[in-house]
């Protein structure tokens, strides 16, 4: 045992963060894998100088690097990547864990690329018993899962995807050490060169449907511009978010912040209603922990309804007019509810 | 100057198109990125697209919506990121332009690949692209702030749309498109390529026990099976519906 732990190799966790504060998501992050990875040295690492710690607590990592100084005044690829691949040649190579995502999904395939590694991209599970590290990760194309062990030589390089309402059990306690890099980089010469930074009216700012407890998915069996705004009327009545899956998102019909599925975010909802998502792996894989799901679909041998508490096999563009109507007339329920 | 817009396709069962051979259509984003960057650039400037999925037909399209030229990578060396810079290097370019969502998985990387292979500065996450002047600014929203930033030359930068509408084909660009050059290019199949993951790889796994649990509770029908049975009407499977979201407390009792 004492032999694993000298041979173990360091894991670091990409810590994203908005102007010297830690983001909310990323403390989520970091402590998901907290309750998956024992390992001896596990580091956080940012490209900012932090000083907003949103509840990160002292006791939660071994190390926290950061750069003395702000790299540059906006998301820059090219630096940040190249800040990390500093920090490994600094504190010795490792697993860098990125939150799949946005800026995890970015800094990870350029990271790599750097590196000369291949990227494990949009990892779904991630554990650590005595033979090392598994993660598992589908296949992109086909409704096949596979395990890989990460090597424990060289750096490895993995974007997580991760839960941000599951329920945070941290026990171990670490002291946490901070670490500022005076890191300047002369060999970056074309960095980005930023014009203008406004802040967003706060009324504009999208709410996460990750952090929804009740959400409504479409699927492009009921997904055209019309259809979604029944199922949003639904939504507003159910006091639930709308989310879609990855067909809708390629046809232009929602956007991407509102994508479940492996390339999208990972959804942790106590209710969910299927309506017109056939319920290909691709799109459960963004599914975790449901309590209650609800499937409306066409096609009876959807495997949605294999994991469905409930199901409908039924037409949506029928069927969801019809629970509108119903919802909006509060007389037809109450008549319904003395009938039964 | 030369333009390169780095396309991908997406599977699909709805749209039906006369290119449409393959159940492979060019993604919707793709489309926007093309017409984008046609408005945007003058018509000295050539647009180039570069793709290296398996339906060459595909290309057809993005030259009707307005490239100038296509180059179709047919590689069998499985170094799929060698053979794109190779061609991106021996057409030249001023401007690389990348979609961002496309394809799942490592196709979301490849502007960050291609970029760090060429050394190239990389613009993430951009929304909006404007010109003023000869000078390109490129619109982003991160964390709730807004930036601005100047899109400089020999870069890469990958595009998020918002959601627009695509202007439709019309007949005349389509048949353009046929008098326009689409290039072939082959790469060998590579006999020293080693699978990366090959020595990590440990099982193949259940769908079903990963996925999450099987819940196997009431399904109910309201459609006609091939037997021409019928559980219920519509309107009781909206009650019923209803009446399950109150058991679990999402409407009110």
């Amino acid at each position: 045992m004492e032999n694993r732990f000298m041979n173990e190799k360091t894991v670091y966790i990409y810590i994203d963060s908005t102007r010297g504060t830690i983001n909310e998501d990323a403390v989520c992050f970091v402590r998901f894998v907290q309750n998956r990875i024992k390992r001896k040295k596990i580091y956080g690492v940012t490209t900012e100088p932090i000083s907003q710690w949103n509840g990160l607590k002292k006791d939660e990592l071994d190390k926290v690097i950061m750069p003395e100084y702000f790299l540059s005044n906006t998301y820059d690829t090219k630096l940040y990547a190249q800040f990390l691949s500093y920090i490994t040649m600094k504190y010795g190579e490792g697993i860098f864990i990125f939150p799949s995502g946005n800026i995890g999904d970015d800094l990870a395939a350029r990271l790599a690329a750097m590196k000369e590694v291949i990227p494990l991209s949009d990892v779904a599970h991630l554990t650590e018993n005595a033979n090392g590290i598994y993660v598992t990760r589908p296949d992109n194309h086909d409704n096949e899962v596979f395990e890989y062990k990460i090597k424990e030589n060289g750096i490895s390089v993995i974007s997580l995807k991760y839960i941000l309402n599951e329920k945070q059990d941290y026990k171990a306690k670490r002291s946490i050490s901070i670490e500022k890099i005076n890191y300047q980089n002369e060999d970056v010469k074309e960095k980005i060169i930023l014009i203008k930074k406004e802040k967003i009216n706060e009324t504009k700012i999208r709410e996460k449907i990750e952090k929804s407890n009740r959400l409504l998915g479409c699927g492009r069996g009921f997904g055209t511009r019309n259809e979604l705004k029944q199922v949003k009327e639904l939504a507003g009545k159910l006091d639930a978010q709308l989310c879609v899956t990855r067909p809708l998102v390629d046809m232009g019909v929602a956007p991407k912040e509102i994508q479940v599925g492996l390339s999208g975010k990972t959804v942790s909802p106590e209710f969910y209603l299927a309506i017109g998502v056939s319920g290909s792996m691709q799109h459960l894989a963004g599914l975790k922990n449901i309590q209650y799901i609800l499937a409306i679909n066409i096609d009876r041998n959807a495997p949605i309804f294999d994991y469905a508490n409930f199901g409908i096999v039924g037409d949506a563009h029928i069927l969801i007019p019809m629970i509108n109507n119903i919802l909006n007339s509060k007389k037809k329920i109450e008549a319904n509810d003395s009938v039964k | 100057m030369k333009i390169i817009i780095y396309l991908n396709d997406v599977q699909t069962d709805l749209i039906e198109h006369p290119s449409n051979t393959d159940f492979v259509e060019l993604s919707h984003e793709n489309v926007l990125l093309i017409q984008l960057i046609k408005r945007l650039f003058n018509a000295e400037d050539e647009i180039i697209a570069i793709y290296n999925g398996k339906d060459k037909n595909l290309l057809r399209q993005a030259l009707a919506y307005g490239c100038d030229k296509a180059i179709h990578i047919n590689d069998k060396s499985q170094n799929h990121l060698t053979s794109v810079v190779c061609e991106i290097e021996k057409t030249g370019c001023d401007y690389i332009f990348v979609g961002y969502r496309t394809l799942d998985g490592e196709t979301s990387f490849i502007a960050s690949q291609i970029a760090q292979v060429l050394d190239l500065v990389q613009y993430s996450f951009i929304r909006k692209l404007e010109r003023h002047e000869e000078q390109i600014y490129g619109y982003r929203t991160m964390n709730n702030y807004i930036d601005t930033i100047q899109i400089q030359r020999r870069s890469v930068t990958s595009l998020i749309f918002e959601n627009n509408e695509v202007n439709l084909l019309n007949t005349e660009d389509i048949i353009e498109s046929f008098q326009k050059p689409l290039i072939s290019v082959f790469y060998q199949k590579d006999t020293q390529h080693v699978n990366p993951f090959k020595e990590s790889y440990v099982s193949k796994k259940e769908v079903q026990s990963y996925v999450m649990e099987d819940k196997g509770n009431k399904i109910i029908n309201c459609i006609p099976d091939e037997e021409g049975n019928i559980n219920t009407t519509n309107e009781e499977a909206v009650l019923s519906l209803i009446n399950v979201c109150k058991e679990y407390n999402i409407l009110k009792k």
